[in-house]
């Protein structure tokens, strides 16, 4: 296609940037006297010269209705504009000013009336986004479970009350048949080990251990005053007690990573863990191998040391990692993990077994700073905002109403703690911590004035447009005197950014000929000599120091022969591009025009076992013979599909597409407050097959791994297909 | 650098609305070749549009060919194809006068030249939906997303330059609908919504009798084909594929 249409696009070349830009010029050339104007002529002058009257206007065209920020249905981030109307987002489209959905990018320069009729490109799933908000699956109050762990049954609690009983512990399933005496141990106690010297004293020593030039014995007798703040005495390198609340996440942008990493920091626990690690570590950053994936496993192992508290954030580890159901295992043992709180927007195929699980904001209503990807050669920093109201029960921490939030978790459990860094004066003398606002509005600032030259100051005009389009939002989390007085000298540029939806270089500076101006400059390392030097701790050979393909093998580096008999396709997963994330089946549009997924497999196969189209099936391996996920509470969730034969797939190869098959996030009961609320079967649609990918036959619960990337083993299983009668 | 092909459209676009409506001919040529299969467009106009579940104006149709290694996939979106010659017009019951009529191929207006719908004036009776050869037409039942709509389901729609909020027992609820190209975007110098939310910038739209158009570039650059050509309906949707879509679809 190349060949024919280039000459029309090279033709195109000729109407420079500037000639787009100055939009007024191309007006003014125009060949048609005033008498002659059609109506639509007539229009577009009106609409120029925002002379159109209520009725004629077309509402999602006006710059006080478009609010810009970015998407998360997947991890990309698309700029995006949000058209909201009376309050509610109505629309979603691409934000011009963001290279990610046009490109070249219109220049921030561009007047926001301007950018407001230019919608750009994004995905069925950035298109749908907004209807996850609305989802009538969210849960808006904190939940308590007043049930076994996963049993689906709960009370609705005040958040004061959550924030103390996980601070404080003690008897809080008193409630609970078989836990009458159990005690929960809260964070104020984990959070043992509080004096930073202290802290940074041990921490040399226990350095000093490791080089073996202090003996554990020296240790003791030099920290005797402090010993009971440690894990294990006989064991100092594995930390003070702080260590034993554990915080892992699934997906988690910039924002709310240094405002979690200041909690995490400041209670002093190594235990954060986050998804990408697991899903693409090999890819990202080979060798740095931290997971969720150990974080379930080892808790469940205690090893190498048990846990007190997990609060887990925005992850489905349950449903998303290859044999997930190992993960519920783990969940539901409460001595291993005795507490475990969970952030999510609904009750989730993970946080279902949690003991509180707390509201977390949508995308459409909360901050982040996504990242760039390699791909874009422009300087970007996207930002999230606030666009509409949440739902979610307002509360107060340190003194201020907010709606709740990972935020509010964060926020209240260090009021509680008394935790340093937060509340009043947490930055400074007058510079509180004690909502989101405080936090974000700081590095929107910081973005504004990032580089050789800050970025201009909103005008009266586009700062009239950003108030008008937060008209709607409540004062919990839209204030213009707080924000000003927050933001101080800076605020016309705060405003100038979030009316943006970020900041973002001009594609003219974004090349230097032919080549791009922001280069990597660093050096690549084709062979990488720390990860020769490094051992396999369960073989005790070198890894590779060069790239090489590695079959899978177990950790004991056997290959798994034994379990490929008898099972003769190769299980790969992938994605529809209408769906990709285990949160994408709470979004109506997505979920309606693809209800269901399919077991795809070759013609050639579904003609050898005799499969027709439509036909239900049953993916079993030998890890797996019975074909389900065990859900721990008396339920099981089957793995069958309807069979889809093409000719678009290798013969011999067996795959899914992920985000369907959910047991939960709206698909099950559950009773809240003595109510049964009933799930929603178009919420459990379609097959998840994860749990038949391969466990480690030495670990037992876990999947197999790559050891060297840390990432889990997606595409390596062998299962069988088994008919299941209609 | 060149700029981004909807910038390029949305300049023809505005070029075009100054034009007299009658000079205009609004065509929308799609490119299979560049569109990969995302279902954007279709999403995107179920919200522009606040359509009800299945009832799709512009669904994208797969089709799977040869065989493997060499198997191809080819995507068809398929709108309101807003035939000069439209069976559907011709197959409205009630009367044509400009007053009273259903159903017509407008000739005045930034929508000159598109076969609309007046939803005040269809009587439902659906006598239109089995006389398009593309099934564009389908009658809205009344459907929601959630037991209780929500009110993004409920939000305006601005279809025909008319400001509805979609509730039961209301138009455009008992109405037949199509896609109308996004008249009301049209009207305020945008383009339709499934042109600017294709990632594959794989649907154009503009005045092919504006030469300098890069819809007239194209259909003077590329073969190009209709869908169902024999019917003899006329389409204002040209497709360039390398795919034969007779073969393909009919």
């Amino acid at each position: 296609m190349a060949k024919k249409l280039t000459p029309v696009l090279a033709g195109q070349e000729g109407l420079s940037r500037r000639g787009f830009l100055n939009f007024s010029a191309i007006t003014g050339c125009s060949a048609f006297a005033a008498s002659k104007m059609s109506f639509a002529q007539d229009l577009i002058a009106k609409a120029e010269a925002g002379q159109l009257g209520e009725e004629e206007l077309y509402e999602l065209a006006k710059a006080e209705n478009t609010l810009y920020s970015a998407c998360l249905n997947c991890n990309t981030g698309c700029g995006i504009k949000v058209k909201v109307i009376d309050g509610v987002a109505v629309k979603i489209d691409g934000n011009p000013y963001n290279p990610f959905t046009l490109n070249p990018h219109l220049p921030m320069t561009e007047s926001l009336d301007r950018a407001a009729r230019v919608d750009s490109g994004i995905c069925p799933k950035g298109q749908a986004g907004h209807t996850g908000a609305y989802d009538p699956w969210r849960i808006r109050k904190v939940l308590k479970r007043t049930g076994k762990r996963g049993e689906g049954k709960w009370q609705s609690i005040p958040f004061a009350q959550a924030m103390d009983e996980i601070a404080n512990g003690g008897k809080l399933f008193a409630h609970v048949p078989g836990e009458e005496s159990r005690v929960v141990t809260g964070m104020k106690e984990i959070w043992s080990l509080r004096d930073p010297k202290v802290f940074a004293a041990m921490s040399e020593d226990v350095e000093l251990i490791r080089k073996k030039k202090l003996t554990v014995a020296q240790f003791k007798t030099k920290h005797a005053a402090n010993l009971h703040h440690l894990i294990d005495p006989e064991h100092p390198d594995f930390g003070p007690k702080n260590n034993q609340f554990v915080y892992m996440w699934g997906r988690k942008k910039g924002g709310r990573a240094e405002f979690d990493a200041r909690f995490t920091g400041a209670f002093g626990t190594a235990n954060t863990h986050g998804h990408t690690t697991v899903c693409q570590g090999s890819l990202y950053f080979a060798s740095k191998a931290i997971s969720e994936q150990y974080v379930g496993d080892s808790c469940a192992d205690a090893y190498p040391y048990g846990i007190k508290a997990l609060f887990s954030y925005m992850g489905a580890p349950t449903y998303s990692l290859p044999a997930g159901q190992t993960q519920i295992e783990a969940l539901t043992n409460l001595d291993r993990i005795p507490l475990y709180f969970a952030s999510d927007i609904t009750i989730g195929t993970t946080s279902m077994y949690a003991d509180y699980i707390i509201p977390d904001l949508h995308y459409m209503e909360r901050w982040e700073f996504m990242g760039s990807h390699p791909n874009m050669p422009v300087k970007v920093q996207p930002v999230r905002q606030p666009v509409i109201a949440s739902p979610n029960e307002v509360v107060t921490v340190f003194g201020e109403e907010q709606p709740l939030s990972i935020e509010a978790v964060w926020l209240g459990l260090a009021e509680r703690l008394g935790l340093p860094g937060f509340g009043k004066d947490a930055f400074g003398p007058g510079q509180d911590l004690r909502r989101p606002d405080d936090f974000y509005l700081r590095m929107v600032a910081n973005v504004a004035h990032d580089g050789k030259e800050s970025v201009p100051d909103a005008s009266d005009k586009d700062l009239e447009i950003f108030l008008k389009g937060r008209k709607h939002l409540p004062k919990s989390v839209f204030n213009v005197n707080r924000w000003q007085a927050i933001c101080g000298a800076s605020w016309k540029k705060v405003v100038y950014v979030l009316n943006h939806g970020g900041r973002f270089d001009t594609q003219e500076a974004s090349f230097k000929g032919d080549m791009v101006a922001n280069k990597w400059g660093k050096q690549v390392n084709l062979y990488q000599e720390k990860t020769w030097k490094a051992k396999d701790a369960f073989t005790g050979k070198h890894f590779f120091g060069l790239a090489r393909f590695v079959p899978i093998v177990n950790v004991m580096g056997e290959e798994p022969t034994a379990f490929m008999k008898g099972h003769d396709l190769h299980l790969v997963t992938q994605r529809d591009v209408r769906m990709t994330k285990s949160r994408t089946i709470a979004n109506s549009y997505l979920s309606s025009h693809m209800p269901e997924n399919a077991i795809i497999i070759h013609t050639s196969d579904a003609k050898r076992l005799g499969l027709r189209k439509g036909q239900k099936v049953k993916v079993v391996s030998a890890t797996n013979p019975k074909g389900e996920y065990d859900l721990k509470n008396g339920k099981t969730k089957a793995m069958i599909g309807k069979v889809l034969p093409t000719e678009t797939i290798r013969p011999g190869i067996v795959t899914f597409t992920l985000g369907h098959g959910h047991w939960a996030t709206g698909a099950a009961d559950m009773t809240v407050d003595g109510t049964v609320i009933k799930g929603d079967p178009k919420r459990g649609g379609g097959i998840h097959a994860n749990a038949a990918m391969w466990i480690d036959p030495y670990l037992k619960n876990t999947c197999m791994i790559d050891k060297v990337g840390g990432s889990v083993s997606f595409y390596d299983t062998r299962v069988k297909l088994v008919k299941v009668k209609a | 650098m060149a700029q981004d092909v909807l910038i390029t459209l949305q300049q023809d676009l505005e070029r075009s609305l100054r034009r007299p409506d009658k000079a205009r001919r609004w065509v929308m040529v799609i490119d299979l070749r560049k569109c990969v299969g995302c279902h954007g467009c279709t999403i995107a106009c179920q919200v522009e549009n606040k359509l009800p579940p299945r009832l799709y104006y512009r669904p994208v149709h797969e089709f799977e060919s040869g065989k493997y290694p060499t198997p191809a996939r080819t995507y068809l979106p398929q709108p309101c194809m807003h035939c000069d010659n439209p069976p559907c017009v011709a197959a409205c019951p009630v009367s044509p006068t400009p007053k009273e009529r259903a159903t017509w191929k407008e000739t005045e207006g930034p929508g000159a030249g598109l076969v609309k719908i007046n939803y005040d004036t269809c009587i439902g009776c659906e006598s239109c939906v089995p006389a398009c050869p593309y099934t564009a037409r389908t009658l809205d039942a009344g459907k929601f997303y959630e037991a209780t709509p929500q009110g993004y389901e409920t939000a305006a729609s601005y279809e025909y330059g008319v400001k509805r909020n979609r509730k039961a027992g209301e138009a455009p609820i008992g109405k037949v609908r199509k896609c109308h190209f996004c008249v009301h975007r049209l009207s305020s110098g945008m383009l339709p919504e499934c042109v600017t939310t294709c990632i594959g910038r794989a649907t154009y739209y503009g005045d092919a009798n504006d030469p300098t158009s890069l819809v007239a570039q194209l259909l003077k650059a590329n073969k190009t084909q209709f869908l169902k050509a024999k019917k003899g309906t006329k389409p204002r949707v040209y497709y360039i594929s390398d795919k034969n879509l007779e073969v393909l679809h009919g």
